[in-house]
């Protein structure tokens, strides 16, 4: 019984040290989270990592139980304040991309987006989806939020709203999926790709283990870089 | 000892009331009552967590199951003690049962209700008071992308077999894959026939030689043992073309298709929560009835059956479903 013990003991003392890392992922693509959360895992042993698909769930674990480090666009980070950014995201060299309003048939009219059904993916929940939604276009906008990068197609397909509101590169892959005569509006606004963030611990192995993602993983995740702050 | 009442003390009372009730959370204050009648489908279950989810702090759910022998006097109870601010009907027997309470009028007017996860609930829905609803079935556009997506090949031409009451549904579905370059080759079968399974085999053979994949319907009716056993099953194993099915298991104990694209329950929820958002922002007014589509769905690829028909597809959009059976 007391080796038993023993070895609960001793096994504790060195899995408790890399329990306690822990990466909350939540960034929006077409991969299913559980699919880059493995990916993710080969490159980050030690630290538990948990990619989410709802940024929600993101949210409401974050609040719950936070973790070491959180990887999300620069919108969801700068929302989540009690953790500092210390990696951004480049690709093609800019630490931002470009967004776009996308209709079929008739491009939208910036001059009269006000009111229009717009279809997002949701970042930050109902509300301070809706505040930052309306603080970009500076113009209060109806709001149609889904979960999955996915279901932008048919919300626009089915005619649920006007229009959806995406990055440059989620465009581009719905081109080459849907033969829908897409048009795009640009509103000039760009946000920041993928970051990461750490908390007060400052511990930085999470970084170093996010910097080590491959090509192939970075594609994933909207960048082809990072850059330590 | 009798106690004196103050006035100014009074007014300061009803001040520091006030003054609470305007600092209160607008949910603590207001509470909203959203009445979910549902069935007993373990499916549901992911709705209705989806719904607390996304309404959670400002829209309170109370929820009233369908079970065996219940009757319309519950909701009549309910309605009584709480009346509700909205009604969430979830599956065909709750539809069914609200439908015979509000054919009894003991409520003069009925509030707005959002029917789910009910089959085919566009024949029925208008027959409904105040009533909207998001369809069940998934549009054969979003299958036929998602199919497309994943074999890397151009589906031009998708065949389907439906009897006679669905031509409508047929009709819209052609519509949607119309926009996205797919022609949807449908035939049309009689709403009763003494052997369907004749009915269903001629006009397989017909599509076989027509289109480049298939998409079976989940109707009952066409789905007879004597058809699964006569027509599609020797069909679907001699035929090289990829189908779509509304059903996981017919992509393994009854292989028809390699493609199951099936409801996101939780995606109906948050749709569903969208509209009670709506008509919560539209002073609890329904403005619009119109039938929703569902946007959000759960993908299966049988990449076992693809491989056994000898099916390309593309490995790295596998990433894109939820489950792959090898």
């Amino acid at each position: 019984m007391i080796k038993h013990i023993e070895i609960i003991v001793f096994a504790m003392a060195f899995s408790f040290p890399l329990a306690a890392k822990s990466l909350y992922v939540f960034i929006p693509t077409e991969i299913r989270a559980n699919v880059m959360q493995e990916k993710m895992g080969s490159f980050c042993s030690g630290i538990d990592i948990t990619v989410f698909g709802r940024a929600k769930d993101f949210h409401r674990q974050v609040n719950a139980n936070p973790p070491s480090a959180i990887l999300s666009l620069e919108p969801v980070v700068k929302y989540s304040k009690a953790f500092n950014t210390v990696l951004t995201g480049r690709k093609n060299g800019f630490e931002t991309e470009g967004y776009v309003l996308v209709s079929i048939d008739k491009q939208l009219e910036l001059a009269s987006i006000a009111g229009k059904k717009i279809g997002v993916v949701d970042l930050l929940g109902r509300k301070p989806m809706a505040e930052f939604i309306t603080n970009l276009f500076k113009t209060k906008i109806q709001l149609k939020r889904v979960t999955k990068v996915e279901d932008l197609l048919p919300l626009i397909t089915f005619g649920s709203v006007d229009g959806i509101f995406i990055s440059e590169s989620i465009y581009s892959q719905l081109k080459l999926k849907s033969n829908l005569n897409l048009v795009e509006t640009k509103p000039g606004i760009k946000l920041g790709l993928a970051s990461a963030a750490i908390d007060s611990s400052n511990d930085r192995d999470v970084i170093q283990c996010i910097a080590a993602f491959d090509t192939k993983l970075n594609t994933i995740l909207g960048v082809d870089e990072w850059r330590l702050l | 000892m009798a106690s004196i009442i103050n006035p100014i003390n009074s007014k300061v009372c009803k001040f520091c009331l006030a003054f609470m009730l305007l600092n209160l959370p607008i949910y603590a204050a207001f509470a909203k009552n959203a009445l979910v009648i549902r069935g007993t489908n373990p499916s549901f279950d992911k709705i209705v967590k989806s719904l607390n989810d996304e309404l959670e702090s400002e829209v309170s759910l109370y929820e009233m199951m369908v079970k065996k022998g219940v009757t319309i006097k519950k909701i009549e109870d309910l309605f009584t003690q709480d009346p509700p601010k909205i009604v969430i009907l979830i599956g065909n027997k709750a539809v069914n049962l609200y439908a015979k309470f509000q054919e009894k009028r003991t409520v003069e007017k009925f509030p707005p209700a959002i029917a789910i996860a009910a089959l085919f609930v566009d024949t029925f829905v208008d027959k409904l008071e105040n009533t909207t609803a998001i369809r069940y079935e998934i549009p054969a556009v979003i299958s036929a992308v998602a199919m497309r997506t994943i074999l890397g090949i151009p589906v031009k031409k998708l065949g389907v077999i439906h009897r006679d009451w669905m031509s409508d549904i047929i009709e819209e579905n052609r519509r949607f894959c119309k926009a996205e370059g797919i022609e949807l080759i449908a035939i049309k079968l009689p709403n009763k026939a003494r052997k369907m399974e004749e009915h269903v085999k001629n006009a397989l053979n017909q599509l076989n030689k027509q289109v480049d994949a298939l998409w079976i319907l989940n109707d009952n009716a066409l789905l007879t043992s004597n058809a699964l056993l006569k027509a599609w099953l020797p069909s679907r194993a001699k035929s090289k073309l990829p189908a779509i099915v509304g059903i996981r298991q017919f992509l393994t104990k009854i292989p028809l298709g390699s493609f199951a694209i099936v409801p996101d329950h939780y995606g109906l929820g948050e749709q569903a929560a969208g509209i009670v958002f709506e008509i919560m922002e539209n002073n609890w007014q329904l403005a619009n009835i119109e039938i929703q589509q569902p946007v959000s769905v759960n993908k299966f690829i049988s990449t076992a059956n693809l491989d056994k028909k000898g099916i390309n597809y593309l490995p790295a959009k596998l990433n894109q479903v939820d489950e792959i059976i090898k």
